[in-house]
């Protein structure tokens, strides 16, 4: 059988017997959703949020390599996987002495420069690009800019998997109650700053 | 909170499939009627196609030769053949046996020493039992009163380790069991394996049941 179909308890049991294949597999299935959720985590402390985010990728399948049968099936394997990378990624905030975005003072310049950048990056043509495309890129961008790292981090984590509200609360180990005031003022801001982008959007090709 | 703020924080719950009964009714119904919920639906359908598509464009397989790498360096390498000591002079027994002596000897050394058992043997019956109190105490020491076992990683530092026994009211009671497992004594075994499991410092964490009773 490819080792592109088996699940990943499947997968972890051939990399516990030395099977270099499946770890291939396990990376190739996984390692995207990984890499988002660690840059969204990463993003606005201060560090390369892209590069960082490459190092918690790898050294999240290392550790599955090294060992496993870490993983016992208590819960799902997504949320097992993303618990795994939250606490790399924190590690690793906390090794390069930052802390998260939440307690930096806001930085009105920054934040005009990155609107700008946004606009020169990923305003394209409208006469050649579909809104669809436009809305996306619009979601993407207002999601990253989300100054609440916690907020930023449930959205991700909901429309990175279909997890449950439970299920982001054992990733951020907080209540579930806690989680649902985060998606919910995170939509709103999510709304709000797409509403500012089209304003601005339509201002600038006005 | 009302019944209409209370079912909005379900939403996010509901398009994922993780509501149902009433609740995924009357979501249900206020999506088919009411603009507003229709927004908030279509804001987070955005957002599930807009984190899809930023993961679709990414390559499977970025960073993976680096894993690779990674594993090779880390990998253990063959131990080295153990260097031979020099050689020294035998001791003077291993001398004598080599030179024949000792097999000359093997009878009459067997023979003392099945003496000397027999002869102990004998003294040991004629001691009079006097009923020393250690004799009748159970050879079982208690085991301490732990409820529950966890594995810790292998990288888990002291501190990690402090920090999620006092968020888990629980404390170190046996160990090491091997594999970096340790038995502990909760107040609430229940309640303690919530933060024991979202800890870094633990691999696994379980309820130990009771044994049989002594």
């Amino acid at each position: 059988m490819s080792t592109q179909t088996l699940a990943p308890g499947e997968l972890l049991a051939a990399m516990a017997g030395g099977d270099q294949r499946a770890l291939d597999a396990l990376y190739r299935g996984w390692s995207r959703k990984v890499r988002v959720f660690a840059h969204a985590t990463l993003l606005h402390c201060g560090l390369d949020a892209a590069a960082i985010a490459d190092e918690v990728v790898v050294d999240v399948f290392h550790d599955l390599w090294q060992d496993p049968l870490r993983y016992d099936g208590r819960v799902a394997f997504a949320t097992w996987l993303l618990t795994l990378t939250r606490n790399k990624t924190v590690d690793q905030i906390r090794r390069h002495g930052k802390r998260q975005a939440l307690e930096e003072p806001y930085d009105e310049d920054a934040e005009r420069a990155l609107d700008t950048d946004a606009r020169t990056d990923t305003a394209p043509d409208p006469q050649t690009l579909r809104e669809q495309a436009q809305r996306r890129a619009a979601v993407l961008r207002c999601l990253q800019r989300l100054r609440n790292p916690f907020q930023r981090e449930s959205l991700t984590l909901w429309a990175l998997e279909e997890l449950s509200v439970l299920d982001i609360a054992r990733i951020q180990d907080v209540p579930e109650g806690t989680v649902k005031t985060r998606l919910f003022h995170g939509r709103l801001n999510l709304r709000q700053c797409i509403e500012r982008w089209f304003v601005q959007e339509g201002s600038g090709h006005g | 909170m009302d019944e209409r703020q209370r079912l909005l924080a379900r939403l996010p719950d509901y398009l994922n499939g993780h509501v149902a009964g009433d609740d995924a009714r009357r979501i249900e119904a206020l999506l088919d009627s009411d603009p507003d919920w229709q927004a908030q639906a279509a804001l987070l359908a955005d957002l599930r196609e807009a984190v899809g598509a930023h993961m679709a464009a990414m390559p499977g397989d970025a960073g993976l030769d680096v894993l690779h790498r990674r594993i090779a360096a880390t990998a253990t390498p063959l131990p080295a053949p153990a260097p031979v000591p020099p050689a020294r002079r035998a001791p003077w027994w291993q001398r004598q046996f080599d030179g024949g002596l000792m097999p000359r000897f093997a009878p009459a050394a067997i023979a003392t020493l099945a003496a000397v058992c027999v002869a102990q043997g004998w003294m040991l019956a004629r001691v009079p039992d006097d009923g020393v109190a250690w004799r009748d105490a159970p050879l079982v020491v208690a085991a301490p009163d732990g409820n529950l076992e966890v594995r810790f990683a292998a990288g888990a530092t002291l501190e990690q380790v402090e920090a999620v026994l006092t968020r888990a009211h629980a404390r170190i009671v046996g160990g090491p069991l091997g594999g970096r497992r340790y038995l502990l004594q909760a107040d609430d075994p229940g309640a303690a394996l919530t933060p024991l499991r979202a800890s870094p410092a633990v691999v696994e964490a379980g309820l130990v049941t009771a044994g049989p009773p002594r």
